[in-house]
């Protein structure tokens, strides 16, 4: 490009760039919207999520009622609260394009479903058998099918050692039919992050049924977590 | 050190009887069979050219009354040839067809600890992973292990790898591989030189010199090659009932894009020497709601400078190059980990193809063959034989090359 022309895009460049970039601009378009925003009350604003229900079940008339009532209900009685501008957008285009009611329903009753699935907090007490006289075992290894697979060579060494144990596996349960009709296993458990905390998993009183787990393993730690064993300073180069 | 000693060595617990239950699934016969699982958890290890060496042993296989079963899930690909399982079978089914497999082939994944385990033979494709570590703990004396050469460096253990790893094992290697386990007298006596990225995935194109049938691989895309000729009767009339990508270096009818805009996946405009795309043109393309997409092999970065300028507020100029024969033989070095390699093409360099250019009513396997009038006679035939042409070198992303010895 010849120089001038090139000084003379650069100079345009530049004022473009100030015009549209310019700190203090932005600054200024930032507090505009700012204090365009409603006044909130934040010392009496409660901030607890609200509780949805996905055991709603809608109403026999609710073919009758209008786009706009039906999508508030749905908002109120389901998810527990106001619908939100986008939302209610979405859903009254949704229902303008003759979208089933049934199926918005649906949609709503899965949201609630998921939430509530968020808010489930397990008690550990409550999974083990504490009843039985056997001392607990736990694996925890939360994925993946090969890893699954091969840790049930470890079973039968595993009551060998730790007689009068039941043990315990805990993994994603999509994998629990890997551990299908095997007698060593007692129970499975469903992956949470806690199963894997030994501190926690083995904490106990001076009564040996106050113990969580009495024989706690983490297998994968080596394989999942660390990697050295892939190599322990040793080159693993093609063959 | 492997898996299993690794998890044996950190809870102390000595390594015994595998225990995975197994549930009968029925069978149309009772033929022998090799199991193939052409998928694992992480995208990077699944060999990718597992139809180009079910291409090749169906035939044997087949004469021999040995089937393939294709297990896995119901979204892995389905391999041509094989009788499709993925999907259909359980954890335990799948388990069930393992034992009664002559062989296992697959990728570094859970069906290989298990097939080892139970004594079936396995064929092992290593990739982002290594034997060392990642093979099964048990298996049979003949079972096979095939490790990309990694161009010699340490397995990347990675999910998505920048240049595939697993895709530099030669189809030949695999196939070579079942003939030796099913104790075959016969080898395929091919040398894969160089498989191009794009090979896997099969391309169309199409010269609109006439209308496109519209029943023709309607699922598949298709991209209008504008720019070799045709005229745009066809290609609007054709774009009324299928979608298109179009490629042009001169404008198109405005009024025919905005009718059929809705099956216009893509407009890809490029930029020559003789430019006659204007701003107007892309304006319009863009305000009707077309995709595009502009690119430039011929201008230099001078012309180049200046046309982006030009049209800096309506699209943006990619400048894209041919690739070369120098391309070819680079990639092809990379592909063999060879430091030299003299290339010498032979009457037994051959090259297959799986990108079509459909024109005057024939199939040809690539622009330079339609340049020619060298068609092929259908889809089934795209293997011929290699052209040192630079129209040829320009399109190698979608080739496989190979020196074998074939009947012309």
């Amino acid at each position: 490009m010849d120089p001038s022309k090139r000084a003379e895009m650069g100079k345009l460049s530049r004022l473009w760039a100030k015009e549209n970039y310019d700190l203090e601009l932005n600054c200024k378009k930032i507090e505009e919207f700012i204090d365009s925003l409603p006044l909130v009350d934040w010392d009496t604003i409660n901030l607890d999520t609200p509780k949805s229900n996905p055991n709603y079940q809608l109403p026999e008339n609710f073919r009758d009622l209008s786009d706009d009532s039906f999508i508030k209900l749905l908002y109120k009685e389901i998810l527990n609260r106001e619908p939100d501008d986008g939302g209610y957008k979405n859903w009254s285009t949704q229902l303008a394009n003759k979208a089933p009611r049934e199926q918005i329903y649906q949609f709503f009753i899965k949201v609630a479903t998921d939430e509530g699935k968020k808010d489930v907090k397990t008690d550990i007490w409550d999974i083990i058998d504490k009843d039985r006289p056997n001392k607990r075992g736990l694996i925890t290894l939360k994925e993946s099918i090969g890893d699954l697979i091969l840790i049930t060579q470890l079973f039968e060494s595993f009551h060998e050692q730790y007689p009068q144990t039941d043990l315990y596996i805990c993994c994603e349960p999509k994998f629990f039919d890997i551990f299908d009709g095997n007698p060593y296993v007692h129970k499975l458990i469903p992956y949470q992050s806690i199963f894997e905390q030994e501190m926690a998993m083995i904490s106990s009183s001076q009564d040996s049924s106050n113990t969580l787990f009495h024989h706690f393993f983490l297998p994968g730690i080596g394989s999942q977590r660390h990697l050295n064993y892939l190599s322990n300073s040793n080159p693993i180069l093609p063959k | 050190m492997k898996l299993l000693p690794l998890y044996s060595l950190s809870t102390g617990l000595k390594i015994g009887k595998q225990f995975l239950a197994e549930k009968f699934f029925p069978l149309s016969d009772d033929s022998p069979y090799i199991t193939l699982h052409a998928s694992s958890g992480m995208p990077s290890k699944n060999y990718p050219y597992f139809n180009e060496v079910f291409s090749i042993l169906i035939p044997i296989l087949s004469s021999n009354n040995i089937k393939v079963y294709q297990i896995g899930a119901k979204e892995d690909s389905p391999i041509n040839g094989c009788i499709h399982l993925m999907g259909q079978t359980s954890l335990h089914q799948s388990n069930f067809l393992l034992k009664r497999a002559l062989i296992h082939i697959g990728n570094d994944s859970w069906s290989q600890h298990r097939a080892g385990h139970i004594g079936v033979p396995v064929i092992d494709l290593f990739g982002p992973t290594a034997e060392a570590n990642h093979s099964p703990y048990e298996h049979t004396q003949n079972s096979i292990f095939l490790e990309s050469h990694r161009w010699g460096r340490n397995p990347s253990f990675s999910n998505q790898e920048p240049e595939s790893t697993i895709a530099l094992i030669p189809p030949e290697e695999v196939v070579n591989s079942v003939l030796k386990l099913l104790g075959a007298t016969i080898t395929l006596p091919r040398e894969s030189l160089y498989i191009g990225p794009r090979y896997v995935q099969p391309s169309l194109e199409w010269i609109p010199d006439a209308v496109l049938d519209p029943n023709f691989a309607p699922n598949q895309p298709v991209l209008a090659r504008l720019d070799l000729g045709g005229d745009e009767n066809n290609l609007f009339q054709t774009l009324s009932a299928r979608k298109l990508h179009i490629f042009t270096k001169i404008p198109i009818n405005l009024n025919g894009l905005a009718q059929f805009r809705g099956n216009v996946e893509l407009l890809i405009i490029e930029f020559t020497k003789n430019n006659l795309i204007t701003k107007e043109f892309i304006k319009a393309v863009k305000s009707i709601g077309i995709k595009i997409q502009c690119i430039s092999y011929e201008l230099d970065s001078e012309e180049l400078s200046n046309k982006r300028l030009e049209f800096f507020d309506y699209c943006q100029i990619n400048k894209v190059t041919h690739k070369t024969r120098e391309d070819f033989i680079y990639a092809a070095k990379r592909y063999q980990n060879l430091k030299e390699w003299a290339f010498t093409p032979t009457q037994s360099t051959w090259f297959r193809s799986n990108k079509f250019l459909l024109a005057r009513g024939k199939i040809y396997l690539s622009k330079f063959h339609y340049l020619a009038d060298l068609p092929t006679q259908d889809f089934g035939k795209n293997v011929s034989q290699m052209v040192d042409h630079e129209d040829f070198w320009r399109e190698q992303e979608y080739f496989y090359v190979f020196n074998q010895e074939l009947k012309t």
